[in-house]
Parts: C-alpha cells; structure tokens; sequence
C-alpha cells in the first residue's frame, strides 16, 4: 500500500508508527525462484539494476560521472554521520571535515581511479566550493526532517547489494536512513525533484534488493520516500505483496533492457 | 509592509533581526493556503490536460517581457548567483569574476549557455568581468557574514503540484536560513537579482514566501530582497496578509496565461 503525506516532521513520524503487519521474510525458495527468473532473461554483459532504472522503465543514462549533483549523496552520510556524532557543528563545518578525509583519502592512495576522493582531489578550490554547497543543502533538508524525529535513527555504511549467481545480475537499494524500531527497520530515502508516477514501483524495488541482501531475508516494515523540493513523503509497507511486486518490476526491467540491447546488437 | 533597509545594516543582520521578539511558528496556514490555492484553480484549469500542466515560475510575475536571447545580462545573473554560493557557503573569493566562472563551468550542462559565453567577444567578455566584480562587490558588503550556525543553504529548488497536477508551480530560493523545525519563526529567505528593484519584485517576494510555505508547512519569519544593481534592500515580514497576496496573485498569472493575455 502506498501511503502520501506532506514532508513535515510530524508527517514523517506519523509514517514510522503506523500499525503494519507481522514481518515477513523472504526464504531460499524464494531467493532462488527469483534467481531462475533473472537467469532466464538474456544478458549481453554485467546488470546492474536499481530503482532508478525501474522508474526509468529500463531506458540506460549515459554512464555515471562525478559531479557536484552526484557526489553530494555520498558526501551527504559521512556529513550526517558526524553531526550525529557532534550535534553542536554546524552542517558546514561537518560537510568540510567530510570532504578533507576524502581528499586525505587520496593524498595517502587509499582511494582506486575514478572513486569520490580521487575526483575531489582534480578538483580546484573553487569547484569544491560548489561541491560544498550541494552537500550542506542535502544535508541540511535531511535534518530538517531527522533534527526533531522522536526515534532513533542511524546511517547506513553502504548501500544494499544482492548479487545474482549465474545471471550476471547485480541489485542495489539506496538507503539514506535507517530507523529502528522494536517491529523491525523502516528505511528513509531522499530524493530530488518531484515523485513521479513510478515512484511506488522504485520504492518497492528498494525494499525488496534490502530485504534480500539480509542475511535473514527480513522484508524492512516500511520503506519511505523524501521528496524535500516538492516537500511530499510516500511510504511502501514491507509487506510480502509490496516485496513481490517489487521483485517482478526488477525482473521486467532486465526482460526490457535485454529486449533493447538485443534490437541494438541485430 | 515591505522595508527598504538604506543604511549600513546588513541583510542577514535585519533579516535575523531581534530574536526575542519572533513569533511561534506558524504550522497551520500553509493548509489553508493550499486549499484556497486548489480551490480558486480548479474553474481555471479544470478543462487541462495534467499531461501538459500549465508551469508558472518566477519569471511569470515580471511586468516587462524579457528578451529570451542568451546575453551579458543572462551571463552576468548566473555568475553573480555562483558567487553567491560560494560566499555563503564560506568559500574565500580571490577574484568574484574568475571564481565565478570557476564554479558555473564546474557544474554548467547547458550547450547553450556554453556557446553564448564563448561567443562573447573581447570587450563583451571586458564588460561581463567588470559587470560580476561590481554586482559582487556589492553583494559581499550588502549580504554580510552568514554564520554556518544558521544553516545557510543555495539554490534551493521548489516544485509544487496543484490542481492534480495541471498547474506546477516552480521557483528556485537564493538563499535560506534558519530552520523551520524551531518553536519560534526563524526560517529567512534572501533573493538576490542584478535588476534594479520595481514592483514585480514584491510580487515575486510574495510567490517564494508562498512557495515556501507550502514545500516546508512552515511560514517564514521573513524574506528580504537584494538588488547588486542598486544595493537597495526590500524586507518583510510574512504574514497571513502577504500569503493571501501571493494566493491571488497565482491565480491572476494562471487567469491571464489561461485567456492568453
């Protein structure tokens, strides 16, 4: 089910403590059905899919560069992870530190080609400015949700990856927040721009790639989506209908990108 | 009642202004806003396909009609707004012109802009730097230090979707600080333009207060608006009054652009 409220504090809160059902878990069965089903669908090389590529219907950007826009996700938790740890910086100053481990991070060669900190360390005085300010803007409107949240709350070290043998098939689930509860996880992401309609089938295809990549396959309670420039919030249930759904909207991804690159290779 | 701050004060000093004397903030108009928003819409658009929403922006609320060419004027705005975020953001500015055009190539994706700029010829190129030092120069001594502890953030996108998405109201905030998750008001909007200020800049004050209210749920304590032409300085105070304002003047853009005029 998809829920709709407005991006505020309370709204939010709301989300997180709404009643849902009893967890589910996704067993080997279904583990290893979902695995035939990426198996069956022709591969020309690796998959990734996310759900981005979901909501995208399939259709490939061209590939990932860094840019001040793209990095300030990442920079983005680091940031939140210290003002966790220090309340009393401000979002500037924490967004700073972050940066300078990163640059640290290449300057010793702790960093592989064409990662974050290698970027930030080609990168002039001026250009880490701009890169500065997107990361504090992101981090200042998830704690103008999270600042006042009545629940705990942690960043996640990393993404979610579920890696699917024999089908050259990676999922990832981008998570920003996780909120634990004494019925289970629920999952914060943020987003920018505006939901579109598929935004219930992306949120959907991250709650499924979490619940698989747990060791125990526990489905999340809830999986919600921040949309602060258009101030909306949706949440998805962690039911095992909502997992399902989420899982087929994956595996019809993969069957319309193998279509394309197939009609592209003729 | 908008204040033309011309003495010496900074913009962030007066928009901060007295904190003892803020109000509470006010979670409860937005709602109200938005429901008349929808309902004086509704006999406007209704016939509308939501596929192809009618989009008001900031620009709809300009009285003159702008030359939609790329030129020094477009250039000059994008530069001055990059030096902007970095002042902000805390970045030491050596020279306002090439930092700026540091900062605009290191994110800048428009072909268009690109080859405008490249276009320029050398006294064109003489004049843009002159133009970005001076609007600079103004903005710095205008703006004043922002501390970080006043969560000061740039380029803040809004995009809002009324009438089940036949109208999109679009806006884009300069600078916002303060929080609006505080008992009291604090959340403060800084718009800042390379124009001298005419009467569509208070329309325009009131449509990112309204903006603003209805992304965040929370009224604004006050927005104030910085000209780098003139180094003149609108403030105000938001209230019920404004927003109603900016209600109506929504609904006269979305009247005027529906019969064409």
């Amino acid at each position: 089910m998809l829920h709709q409220r407005r991006l505020t504090t309370n709204d939010v809160d709301e989300l997180i403590n709404l009643p849902s059902a009893a967890p589910v878990s996704l067993d080997d069965d279904q583990r290893d059905a979902l695995a035939r089903r990426f198996r069956s669908v022709a591969v020309m090389s690796r998959r990734r899919l996310d759900a981005w590529s979901v909501e995208r219907a399939g259709v490939r950007d061209g590939g990932f560069a860094w840019s001040a826009r793209t990095s300030r996700r990442a920079i983005g938790h680091g940031a939140l992870r210290r003002w966790r740890d220090e309340p009393t910086l401000s979002v500037t100053a924490v967004v700073r530190e972050e940066i300078d481990e990163l640059l640290v991070r290449a300057a010793t060669g702790y960093a592989r080609a064409g990662s974050l900190p290698c970027w930030l360390a080609d990168q002039s005085r001026v250009a880490l400015g701009v890169v500065t300010a997107e990361a504090v803007r992101w981090v200042s409107d998830a704690l103008e949700v999270l600042e006042t949240l009545p629940v705990a709350w942690v960043v996640p070290n990393s993404d979610a990856f579920y890696d699917i043998a024999g089908a050259q098939t990676s999922l990832r689930a981008r998570r920003d927040v996780i909120v634990a509860t004494d019925e289970g996880r629920i999952l914060l992401r943020f987003r920018g721009g505006q939901p579109g309609k598929s935004a219930g089938p992306g949120l959907r295809s991250d709650l499924v790639i979490d619940a698989l990549s747990d060791p125990a396959g526990t489905v999340a309670r809830r999986i919600i989506g921040l949309w602060p420039d258009a101030g909306l919030a949706l949440a998805v249930d962690g039911t095992l209908e909502d997992a399902r759904m989420g899982a087929r909207d994956l595996v019809r991804t993969a069957v319309v990108q193998a279509r394309r690159d197939q009609k592209i290779a003729a | 009642m908008t204040t033309a701050i011309l003495d010496a004060a900074t913009v962030v000093a007066t928009l901060r202004g007295d904190r003892s004397l803020r109000p509470l903030t006010d979670r409860h108009s937005p709602a109200g806003l938005r429901a008349q928003l929808e309902d004086g819409l509704f006999p406007l658009v209704s016939d509308l396909d939501p596929r192809a929403p009618l989009v008001i922006r900031p620009r709809s609320f300009r009285d003159e009609r702008l030359d939609a060419s790329v030129g020094v004027g477009l250039l000059r705005g994008l530069l001055v707004h990059e030096v902007l975020r970095l002042f902000v953001t805390g970045v030491p500015l050596d020279d306002p012109y090439t930092d700026g055009l540091d900062a605009w190539q290191s994110h800048n994706d428009s072909t268009e802009l690109r080859a405008a700029f490249h276009a320029l010829d050398e006294n064109d190129r003489a004049r843009l730097a002159t133009d970005v030092r001076a609007h600079s120069a103004t903005l710095v001594q205008r703006l004043g230090p922002v501390s970080p502890l006043w969560r000061p953030r740039t380029a803040l996108n809004i995009i809002q979707r009324l009438a089940g998405g036949r109208v999109m109201c679009r806006d884009v905030l300069d600078v916002v600080v303060g929080s609006g998750a505080t008992q009291h008001a604090s959340l403060a909007l800084i718009d800042v333009t390379t124009a001298a200020l005419t009467t569509s800049h208070e329309r325009l004050m009131r449509y990112h207060a309204l903006m603003e209210s209805l992304r965040t749920q929370v009224v604004p304590l006050r927005i104030a608006m910085l000209s780098t032409a003139t180094g003149m300085v609108w403030r105000r105070d938001v209230d019920t009054e404004m927003l109603q304002r900016a209600v109506d003047d929504v609904l006269d853009v979305v009247d005027r652009a529906r019969k064409g005029v």
